[in-house]
């Protein structure tokens, strides 16, 4: 039960004011405004990251592609675009590339690089090519001269087909024979009297005449039969004289027109070949060009200007230009930012379009993807997105193994298929291909993808904060202030400079550094800059910048709130006055998203004889992480290590958090467990004004832990509430002074002395501000003075153990009564 | 009298089975467009080939070649009302697509005998040959002996501009007369019809045009050998005439002494 009194005398002052926030002066600074500042390009503190960007971007080797990773708002994109749109320049332009048909394999297109800007070129020196010969070629076919060959072949085809049948029908007449026409064909029958003979008039002739009537007919029939069957062969013939006639004719004008176009490419092999491939099918499939004869000649837009190229039966002399430089805004290699980087994203797609209800394609409906467009410069992705894309990763690590572009599509790596597609050529592949992520997604992917090391042998780790050194400090404000100009924001003051910069050390969580979370930097100043313009002001002070923090504070603190009104109105037990045995305040903090505040917890210990066994409730209920189960195990050693270390250890003892119903992770409350277990076993009151945060090794040092601020933050909001004593604060490891950078009120109430903060380097340190009693060492007769803290808990051990011996020597029906506290 | 190019023609296709009608509806398409004001149909359930296809042994030669079974009577039947089932069909999607009025008859006996005794009062009559090849013949015209207004030639060059083909006119006799009023075609001159038949005998058509009213081809007979001499569908002007011939024959009522009767 906790015991009020008056203000302790005892009690250590604690920190002074000046080290509970170690402030930037503004008039340090050496500007007035930031007006006075060169705005400054470029990254501060971040010499390893950029040595490892620029690596990636100059080196040759196909391989070197980078992993960039820190923090979300450290400038990761930024300084990856400026620095690869700096070494883009150094870079050649690289080749355009197009798809065009192949009239062999029409399902595996042919891919065929171009000089830079030349695809847009080509694709329209085929379109040019097709509406020549839309006009040319049927005018050709319109000729006397295609007309009177074309007679020549229909006629003498016409002639070797009616030459026998004439012939046959005369024979047929000459041996009195009629050429009847059934449905089903040709019927030869005797003629009798100038007519087919009757059925009743062949039954009645005589069996020799019906013999010789027989044999006549059959064998007409077969020679009938022999010259019918000739007719395929004409045709056939005659279609074959036709095409030949048609290729003939069309080689004359496309040779001349094709022939123009491939001058233009002579040191070309690829296009060559490819001009010399249409020519062939142009030459071949002449008749795809005559059906536009016919067409309307008198509209707005005549035959002679139509653009015969968009029509789908022209589609085969297309040019698919997959991607081109030809409108790029400078000579450099492309840096391309993929935000969405999924299969088709990445690698391209193959469309389709629906005809007749069925799925069908060709390549001019291959898609590029952001490879295609990356292809000789860099490839920026978010890495996170990348593999949350199915198959995208697997895909990307394929390209950039076999250095070429394959566009599958997802339902053919599945064999999920059901419609016709296309088998394109693979496109060379020469991307530099930069991953932004965190360092935990780098480290997943080194462990779990034998692939990823040898494909990304680059790791850009940007820095999350930089030393707090005059330089850098100045660095850090020229950044600040090229921001602000960038973003169009008001002109900072050198005090509200220093005020940002100050958060920025609170963001750091150490006093000598500053963090590099530009974004969140960003933010403060852009809501800053709304309070000031709000305020009809053109330049933002130190006051616009601590209001930003302090309402940003305030919109994240709905929790931190209800859980401050719980213990205020008695909800949680939390003790700010008066002595306790066995029971101390301990620290925690709890986040909230990216908002973190700091709460007290009563931590009680209680004692009685045992077998030496210390019990951690938390762990026990499965609600403590092991790590604060490897706080709580240390005590156990420190305890035997100390005390009583010529008896067996007799004690029985259970530590809690109370009101605790949540897990505990962390051992930043293992000192306080050790003191309330000192307390516990010494019977002496620990101050109930006072918080204790840290944890300890065997050796009862205390060590460093985090979220200082927060937690001191948490206690001190907690007393403020309740009325500030002045017998209030908290204790904390010595090594954590270095990161306090409190909030203006604690460092009001501390100068004020209502509120302290005292550093301790041990336990003994520790146990004699909390009780007030001194802690005792041992003497050179291995004892403690006498009514020292230690004394007392070694004594109370000591007594665990003799009453656990006489126990054990006791006849069973004498139990000893072991003491418990 | 045949009507004048100006007049709407009453066309009237006939075929004795529906691979015949089949090429004289593609003549007759080109016909309706423009110049059709009904469209008939007639097929004509041949007596003669009927009869032949009951004599046993024998066999039927196909477009391909191929000899095949004479089909039973019964078998015939069901052919023939095939045929005529996809006769009528092509009849009314060809009528309906030029948007002519259009009627479908079925008779028995022989085809140019039953055609031309039906055509009275049509203003052509088209009798079907099927194709027994794909290669585009010419269009061949027998000059009229004696002038007419210039229909069988305009027809004629209009077929040849629809077919895209050579237009030939066949000539008979010195009395030969020229169309006026119209390009003439490339002539060749025959000494006799027999001559000209002949010809056309070896001649790879796509049509012949005649004018059973002005010749030089006039009767039934010398119809029958045109067609099977030009082996692709005819187109007859004035058949109507070789009805009044047989007519103009007879007396009605018959005289009391046969010897009297006068001849026209």
């Amino acid at each position: 039960m906790a015991n009020t009194e008056k203000r302790d005398a005892s009690l250590p002052g604690g920190l002074s004011a000046a080290k509970l926030r170690l402030e930037i002066q503004p008039e340090l600074l050496g500007f007035e405004t930031t007006a006075d500042l060169k705005p400054v390009a470029g990254l501060v503190g971040q010499d390893r990251a950029i040595e490892a960007i620029r690596l990636s971007a100059s080196i040759g080797d196909k391989d070197f592609n980078l992993f960039v990773a820190g923090r979300e708002g450290m400038g990761r994109h930024t300084a990856v675009s400026t620095l690869l749109e700096q070494e883009a320049t150094r870079r050649p332009t690289p080749a355009d590339w197009v798809y065009v048909n192949n009239f062999d394999t029409p399902h595996k297109p042919n891919a065929i690089k171009l000089p830079a800007g030349q695809a847009p070129v080509l694709r329209k020196g085929m379109e040019d090519l097709v509406d020549d010969l839309a006009n040319d070629i049927p005018a050709l076919f319109d000729s006397d001269e295609y007309q009177t060959q074309r007679r020549a072949i229909e006629q003498e085809a016409g002639e070797r087909q009616e030459r026998p049948i004439a012939a046959f029908a005369e024979q047929v007449k000459e041996e009195n024979v009629a050429l009847l026409k059934t449905p089903m064909g040709f019927m030869l029958a005797a003629v009798v009297d100038g007519k087919p003979i009757k059925p009743d008039d062949y039954a009645e002739l005589e069996p020799a005449e019906r013999q010789a009537i027989d044999e006549k007919i059959e064998r007409l029939q077969t020679q009938l039969a022999a010259i019918l069957k000739e007719g395929p062969q004409l045709e056939k013939e005659h279609r074959q004289k036709v095409e030949k006639l048609h290729a003939d004719m069309a080689e004359r004008v496309v040779s001349v027109r094709v022939q123009a176009l491939a001058d233009d490419y002579t040191g070309n092999p690829e296009v060559t070949s490819y001009l010399a491939a249409v020519r062939r099918d142009i030459i071949s499939n002449a008749e795809l060009f005559l059906e536009n004869v016919d067409d309307d000649n008198n509209g707005p837009f005549p035959t002679a200007i139509h653009k015969y190229h968009r029509e789908p039966r022209f589609y085969q002399y297309g040019v698919n230009v997959m991607v081109s430089q030809a409108h790029a805004k400078r000579a450099a290699a492309p840096v391309i930012f993929e935000d969405k980087p999924s299969l088709n994203q990445l690698t391209g797609r193959i469309e389709h379009l629906s005809q007749m209800g069925t799925l069908v394609t060709n390549f001019t409906l291959i898609k590029p993807g952001a490879l295609h467009r990356a292809n000789g410069g860099y490839l920026v992705l978010d890495a996170r997105r990348l593999l949350a894309e199915p198959y995208a990763w697997d895909a990307l690590k394929r390209c950039l193994q076999s250095q070429s572009i394959a566009i599958i599509s997802l339902a053919d790596r599945l064999s999920l298929g059901s419609t016709i597609s296309l088998e394109p050529d693979p496109i060379p592949c020469d991307v530099r291909v930069v991953l932004i992520g965190d360092r935990r997604l780098h480290m997943l992917l080194v462990m779990l993808d034998p692939e990823f090391g040898t494909l990304f042998k680059l790791f850009a780790d940007f820095e999350d904060d930089l030393p707090r050194t005059a330089k850098n400090t100045r660095q850090l404000a020229e950044v600040v202030a090229a921001y602000a100009a960038r973003e169009n924001l008001c002109v900072m003051t050198a005090a509200a400079v220093a005020a940002l910069l100050d958060h920025a050390v609170r963001l750091a969580d150490d006093t000598r550094k500053l963090t590099l979370q530009l974004g969140v930097l960003g933010d403060i100043m852009r809501e800053a800059d709304h309070y000031a313009r709000q305020a009809g002001r053109t330049v933002m002070q130190a006051d616009d910048i601590n209001h930003a923090v302090e309402r940003a504070d305030y919109r994240a603190g709905r929790i931190k709130n209800r859980m401050q009104e719980a213990v205020v109105r008695k909800t949680v037990l939390i003790d700010t006055a008066g002595h306790a045995v066995g029971q101390v305040n301990g620290l925690s903090v709890i986040g909230i998203g990216t908002h973190r505040f700091g709460r007290p917890s009563r931590i009680t210990a209680r004692v009685r004889l045992g077998a030496g066994k210390l019990v951690d409730i938390e762990r026990e209920v499965e609600l403590g992480g092991p790590i604060h189960s490897k706080g709580v195990l240390i005590l156990s050693g420190y305890l035997s290590s100390i005390y009583a270390l010529d008896v067996p250890m007799s004690l029985h003892a259970s530590l809690v958090f109370e009101q605790s119903y949540g897990g505990v992770e962390g051992d930043s409350a293992s000192a306080a467990e050790l003191f309330a277990l000192l307390s516990a076993l010494s019977g002496i009151p620990i101050r109930q004004g006072l918080a204790v945060t840290g944890s300890v090794n065997q050796r009862g040092e205390i060590q460093a832990i985090g979220g200082v601020n927060e937690k001191i933050e948490g206690f001190f909001d907690i007393c403020k509430a309740r009325r500030l004593t002045g017998d209030q604060g908290v204790l904390i490891p010595v090594s954590n002074v270095d990161n306090l950078m409190l909030r203006q009120d604690v460092v009001e109430a501390a100068r004020a002395g209502k509120f302290r903060v005292i550093p301790i380097r041990s336990i003994d340190e520790g146990i004699e501000i909390l009780t007030g009693k001194p802690a005792g060492k041992r003497r050179r007769n291995t004892v403690f003075p006498t009514g020292t803290v230690n004394a007392l808990v070694e004594d109370r051990l000591r007594a665990f153990a003799q009453k656990r011996r006489q126990f054990a020597e006791a006849p069973p029906d004498k139990t000893a009564q072991g003491g418990a506290s | 009298m045949s009507p004048g190019p100006a007049s709407k023609m009453r066309i009237l296709v006939s075929a004795s089975s529906f691979a015949d009608a089949a090429a004289a509806m593609h003549i007759a398409q080109r016909m309706t467009e423009g110049i059709a004001r009904s469209l008939g149909g007639l097929l004509v359930d041949d007596d003669d080939t009927r009869a032949a296809c009951a004599i046993p042994n024998r066999r039927i030669v196909s477009a391909s070649g191929a000899l095949l079974i004479t089909p039973s009577p019964s078998q015939m039947h069901t052919l023939m009302n095939a045929d005529a089932n996809a006769f009528q069909q092509l009849l009314k999607k060809t009528a309906d697509l030029a948007a002519v009025d259009w009627s479908f008859e079925r008779q028995m006996g022989d085809l140019i005998d039953t055609a031309t005794r039906v055509a009275t009062g049509w203003d052509a009559l088209i009798f079907g040959y099927r194709s027994s090849h794909s290669f585009a013949g010419k269009v061949i015209m027998f000059d009229p002996l004696t002038p007419d207004d210039g229909q069988l030639l305009g027809l004629s060059h209009m077929l040849a501009s629809h077919l895209r083909a050579d237009l030939i006119a066949f000539g008979v006799g010195p009395l030969a007369v020229q169309a006026r009023g119209e390009e003439h075609p490339t002539k060749v001159l025959f000494d006799t019809v027999e001559d000209a038949i002949a010809a056309l005998d070896r001649t790879n058509a796509q049509v012949v045009l005649i004018d059973l009213f002005r010749g030089p081809v006039r009767d039934a007979e010398q119809l029958k050998r045109v067609l099977a001499a030009s082996r692709c569908p005819v187109v007859v002007l004035g058949a109507s005439s070789l009805v009044a011939t047989v007519e103009h024959k007879m007396h009605v009522p018959p005289p009391r002494d046969a010897g009297d009767a006068p001849s026209s």
